[in-house]
């Protein structure tokens, strides 16, 4: 009942709403708590522009391209579109106040030692949480599943915190996002490699890769290339190839752009949320969850990342059965990168190498939850398109978070 | 004319953590009543542009990049640190922008 009068505003609305009430039980201040939750509910309004403006020009070009060639690459990668997902499903507001719950306890008690001091994160929850609840029509579950996914992520922190801390020079530091999954997965790959003669003295210099990456390296410009690709693979002509081209560079440069005018509602929250919880173990030893975003900074991490840009979409066109050619979720790879480093000591061969292997088994998982990640976009008004992302339609903890939820 | 002064956050995405550095500073320097000085987020991989700008101090939400040539310090403290440490950090940030536009 209430979720369904929630529902029904629509995801810009609910946010605004959310994210006002969420300021003052965290006491942000009235007029901070105004302004956070319309900057929030104007960015995922934003988002969702985006998302159709782009998913409209984009989806038709990816079909005619699949049917022409025969292909299984059906499905339109929105990437951080799903983040449209985790602020317009009913359930937002119960799994911030959840989670913060879980963790005190947990924390209290000794059983984890990372604070999710990092509202902004919870998103990928979220979505997960959106996930289950599109497939069971049940909130409560889609909550449940939500916090649970979250709470592990504060045990996969734990377990990388220490490596993350001295490869990044940040005492004090824990990342629970899932992306740190990569990091656990890159040590046995990157002992293996140890292994090997030959292969474990190759490296790469940083440096000049980006040197020669130049203006490709970056997103906007590898988007319109990618677009236009696409474009030339659909059997358009030159003006429609190009436009599809500028049309990718918008989702590449302006996607971001919206989510961060969210975050600019949602800190201000977050950021009273997050000393909320800091008081409460002021006298502990403990880590305090940081973005993904801080791990980024070794300069091997988006040297990789340039490189895997066009790796990925080969990968995406070349693996059989896949649905998804890597798009807006190219935007990730950086992340992987920034998780898998520091179990490869900055090595970028090996960096390259892991992240390569780590994508195989994310495109086939975005795949099999194309039909869900399209069903939860449709049903909160994000576009009909058949529509996928690594982030988090490939998730792998997700995956089988809503796997599980997904008997009841 | 020298370039306008420019605090630049600088985050692996340009999305949240540097935004969060940079509304902090805003906050900082609106009450320190300092209106000449321009504050931006960007992303790691877009920073490119900005390399010997002068009048500008990095804030880098990841590991200072010392390559990048510029004065700079680490913002982690935004996003972690007490409202002391925050106000401590700001006020080392408007210091290196004093010392860079005397030369």
């Amino acid at each position: 009942m209430i979720a369904s009068i929630l529902g029904s505003l629509g995801g810009p609305v609910l946010v605004a709403i959310v994210m006002f009430l969420l300021g003052l039980i965290f006491q942000a201040g009235f007029s901070k708590s105004i302004r956070g939750g319309l900057y929030a509910g104007i960015g995922l309004a934003g988002l969702f522009v985006v998302v159709n403006a782009v998913t409209a020009s984009l989806t038709p070009a990816i079909q005619a391209f699949a049917a022409r060639f025969d292909t299984t690459l059906t499905l339109t990668d929105v990437g951080w579109g799903s983040a449209g997902i985790a602020f317009s499903w009913p359930g937002l507001a119960f799994v911030i106040v959840g989670v913060i719950v879980v963790n005190v306890i947990l924390v209290t008690l000794g059983v984890v030692k990372t604070m999710w001091t990092d509202i902004w994160s919870y998103w990928h929850g979220q979505v997960v949480g959106g996930f289950v609840w599109y497939t069971t029509g049940n909130v409560t579950l889609g909550v449940v599943a939500a916090i649970l996914y979250l709470t592990l992520g504060s045990f996969i922190a734990d377990y990388t915190a220490k490596r993350y801390q001295e490869f990044n020079g940040m005492p004090g530091i824990a990342v629970p996002c899932a992306v740190s999954l990569a990091g656990i997965f890159a040590q046995p790959v990157n002992a293996l490699i140890e292994k090997i003669p030959g292969i474990r003295n190759i490296n790469g210099s940083p440096e000049n890769i980006r040197k020669r990456m130049g203006i490709f390296g970056e997103l906007g410009v590898m988007g319109v290339v990618i677009g236009a690709f696409i474009g030339l693979l659909a059997g358009y002509g030159y003006a429609a190839v190009l436009n599809l081209g500028v049309q990718v560079g918008v989702m590449m440069v302006f996607l971001p752009k919206t989510v961060s005018v969210l975050c600019e509602g949602v800190i201000p929250i977050a950021n009273s949320a997050t000393e909320f919880i800091q008081e409460k173990f002021e006298d502990k030893e403990v880590y305090v969850a940081v973005d993904c975003a801080a791990l980024l900074g070794h300069p091997s991490v988006m040297a990789s990342a340039v490189l895997l840009y066009p790796i990925a979409v080969i990968m995406g066109v070349l693996l059989p059965g896949n649905g998804v050619i890597p798009i807006a979720s190219l935007a990730i790879i950086p992340y992987w990168c920034g998780a898998i480093a520091p179990y490869c000591k900055g090595n970028v061969f090996r960096i390259v190498l892991t992240t390569m292997l780590w994508m195989v088994p994310i495109f086939y998982i975005a795949t099999a939850m194309g039909d869900v990640h399209t069903g939860t976009m449709a049903s909160l008004g994000l576009g009909e398109a058949a529509s996928s992302s690594f982030d988090m339609g490939g998730d792998i903890l997700g995956f089988l978070v809503h796997k599980i939820f997904s008997i009841f | 004319m020298a370039e306008r002064k420019l605090i630049l956050c600088v985050c692996g995405a340009g999305i949240n953590t540097s935004m969060n550095a940079k509304m902090t500073i805003m906050e900082h320097l609106r009450d320190a009543g300092m209106e000449d000085v321009e504050v931006k987020h960007a992303m790691i991989g877009d920073i490119t542009p900005y390399r010997g700008r002068e009048n500008m101090v990095v804030v880098w939400m990841t590991q200072i990049d010392a390559n990048f040539e510029a004065p700079g310090v680490q913002g982690m403290a935004y996003l972690i640190g007490t409202k002391k440490k925050k106000r401590a950090l700001s006020d080392e940030i408007m210091q290196k922008m004093k010392d860079i536009c005397q030369e």
